[in-house]
């Protein structure tokens, strides 16, 4: 399905329930039409853009949207689990450029990383239970298979690893979030050095360690982030897995943490009670302090406690993955969400 | 023969370059159309309700939030559709009686919302159950504050991950007893539907009154509907109500299904029946 369709569905859906009722040509012209709405508070505010990006889904069609990410040439990079293009290429302006990649069903985590000058992406595969790293053209140089020798699994159904993050000496991080929710370390050759977190109630394990990233805005301590999407929790961790604080984020189910300069990013998949299609995008100060939410409630805190976060307007169903550009727009990856093609957020 | 390397060829030179160029595909613009022309606003996110104690004694609290600016949130307490006409929503409502408040959000700019919607129920008229005895155990990941969940007069909220709620997959039968034999006419169940969790209503409740020597009385049966595909989460209240009679001990006979249905993904294993609460009730 399209956009088209699913945005015409959606209406005949909400005419059909009254949602619409005598809206006269009058009432209608006073309404906001998409590309004018403002999301977002205070300093990260955004004009949608729903039309970038979007293919005809005959040639090229997406399932879930996973996540994105922006090469070295300014390219934005979509994963999608639709085994007829695992990959898809876009320029900024969401021209499409080209499509590889047919061997990923669970293409989940998407990360790109520099080494040497190259740009090499690291996918992880859910269906697969496996880390496939490729060059930025889709050939591939590593695949990382289920860790049986960390001790912790039996078999590799017990793995579903949804995230991997590269450190600035290029170990790997491998977030299990739909597995056993142990993150495991490798070295760049992807041998194993550590394995820590799993399931638990104390503060160092997870209840879907979804996403994790390399934080490096303390330069002489490059920690790692962690999002406990279950528990609306975003997790600093030292490299070598010790947990060091928790940051609250009440009625966010954040999905993977993306570091802009002084800010994180996160798409917010679901908000409140969990309600299908209330997702937002959530994005945190230099202090990991909810400061903006696209078309998500406005952020307060009271007594230094975020007040629980919820939809404040439709335009996102499910948000997964958040990508930065260096113009600072957004582009929004959604799971589930009718097979539609990302959304771009332009900044005011 | 010729003919076949060279196939062979084509194929290895495509498979050694998987990368489909641009240039060679359809044009795709036919398909884009600006989405605003015909659907041109969106639509505002579903007010937050909560109440305080879904079931209370004397009094509870009802609050809404939409945490945007200019914002109308509208609610109503008798049951219809709230309207641009309905009363807006200032400061936290106070509820005495057994009702149900639905509310909508309006906007200038934005569609109005979806209708959020609870349930609540004054209590006063429930008798007191001492205690309560189940058949099967629950499951030992839901298995709540003990059997006494479901006679704590406390409601489950749409998380069943908390001591609110009692999970089971199999047909329950609960024995309550009265802390003293007592007129009532009505019995209520309260169970929980979430068929993305596996989680279903009965399929099936009975009730009959015991009396002293044990000799079981059936007081009603009601069959519940079975959720569709697109039944959304809800908390439920199942009422059954019979002739007024003495009570000292009844017995509760909750039927789960024995299969999940055909539509759903689980379909022909055991189905969660999820349980917060049984009320003897005389009105």
């Amino acid at each position: 399905m399209n956009r088209r369709h699913f945005v015409k569905n959606t209406l005949s859906a909400t005419l059909a329930m009254g949602f619409l009722p005598n809206l006269g040509r009058a009432a209608r012209q006073e309404l906001a039409i998409f590309k004018d709405v403002v999301l977002g508070h205070g300093t990260h505010q955004y004009k949608v853009d729903l039309n970038w990006g979007a293919l005809n889904s005959n040639y090229y069609p997406v399932k879930d949207c996973h996540e994105m990410v922006q090469d070295s040439k300014g390219r934005i990079i979509l994963l999608t689990n639709e085994t007829k293009n695992n990959v898809i290429v876009y320029d900024k302006s969401g021209e499409l450029l080209e499509v590889w990649g047919t061997e990923y069903p669970g293409a989940h985590g998407l990360t790109l990383n520099v080494e040497n000058g190259e740009d090499f992406l690291y996918i992880a595969d859910n269906n697969r239970h496996e880390i496939i790293k490729t060059t930025i053209d889709g050939k591939e140089v590593m695949t990382i298979p289920f860790p049986k020798m960390a001790g912790k699994y039996d078999k590799a159904e017990q793995y579903v690893p949804t995230e991997t993050a590269i450190a600035p000496n290029g170990d790997i991080y491998v977030s299990d979030g739909y597995g056993s929710q142990y993150v495991i370390h490798y070295n760049a050759k992807g041998e194993l050095q550590n394995i820590f977190g799993g399931k638990g109630e104390g503060g160092e394990f997870f209840d879907n360690a979804h996403g994790i990233c390399i934080d490096q805005r303390d330069s002489n301590n490059p920690t790692l982030l962690i999002t406990e999407r279950e528990r609306n929790q975003l997790k600093r961790f030292t490299l070598d897995g010790k947990l060091v604080e928790i940051f609250d984020l009440p009625g966010a189910y954040i999905c993977r943490p993306v570091m802009d300069d002084e800010n994180v990013y996160l798409a917010t998949i679901w908000s409140g009670d969990k309600s299908p299609n209330s997702g937002f995008i959530s994005i945190l100060d230099k202090d990991n302090r909810l400061i903006s939410a696209p078309a998500g409630s406005e952020p307060i805190y009271q007594n230094g406690q975020l007040q629980p976060m919820h939809q404040a307007l439709k335009v996102f169903h499910h948000p997964h993955d958040v990508c930065v550009d260096e113009d600072k727009n957004l582009y929004v990856a959604q799971w589930n969400s009718g097979k539609t093609y990302p959304i771009k957020l332009n900044r005011v | 023969m010729r003919y076949y390397y060279f196939l062979c060829l084509v194929v290895l030179v495509s498979c050694a370059s998987s990368i489909q160029k641009v240039s060679t595909v359809p044009p795709q613009n036919e398909v884009i159309e600006k989405v605003g022309d015909f659907f041109p606003a969106f639509q505002l996110g579903t007010p937050v309700l909560k109440i305080e104690r879904t079931l209370f004694k004397e009094k509870t609290v009802a609050t809404l939030a939409l945490r945007l600016p200019e914002v109308t949130i509208r609610y109503t307490l008798d049951g219809s559709e709230p309207t641009q006409s309905s009363q807006p929503y200032g400061s936290p409502i106070t509820l005495t009686k057994s009702g149900q408040l639905k509310a909508k959000a309006f906007h200038a700019n934005y569609q109005s919302s979806e209708t959020v919607a609870a349930t609540f129920r004054n209590i006063s008229d429930a008798l007191l159950v001492e205690s309560v005895a189940i058949d099967v155990p629950p499951h030992q990941n839901y298995t709540g504050s003990g059997d006494q969940t479901l006679i704590d007069q406390i409601k489950g909220e749409r998380n069943f991950r908390t001591p609110r709620w009692m999970g089971f997959q199999k047909t329950v039968t609960a024995t309550l007893k009265l802390s003293q034999a007592k007129t009532a006419n009505q019995l209520t169940v309260s169970t929980l539907s979430d068929t993305d969790s596996w989680i279903f209503p009965p399929a099936s409740i009975a009730i009959y009154a015991v009396n002293e020597s044990g000799k079981e009385q059936l007081l009603a049966e009601k069959s519940i509907e079975t959720p569709t595909k697109d039944s959304s989460p809800m908390l439920q209240f199942h009422t059954l109500r019979f002739t007024p009679q003495t009570l000292s001990v009844v017995k509760v006979v909750v039927k789960n299904y024995a299969e999940i249905p055909e539509w759903h993904a689980g379909k022909g294993t055991p189905s969660w029946l999820f349980l917060d609460e049984m009320l003897v009730e005389n009105r």
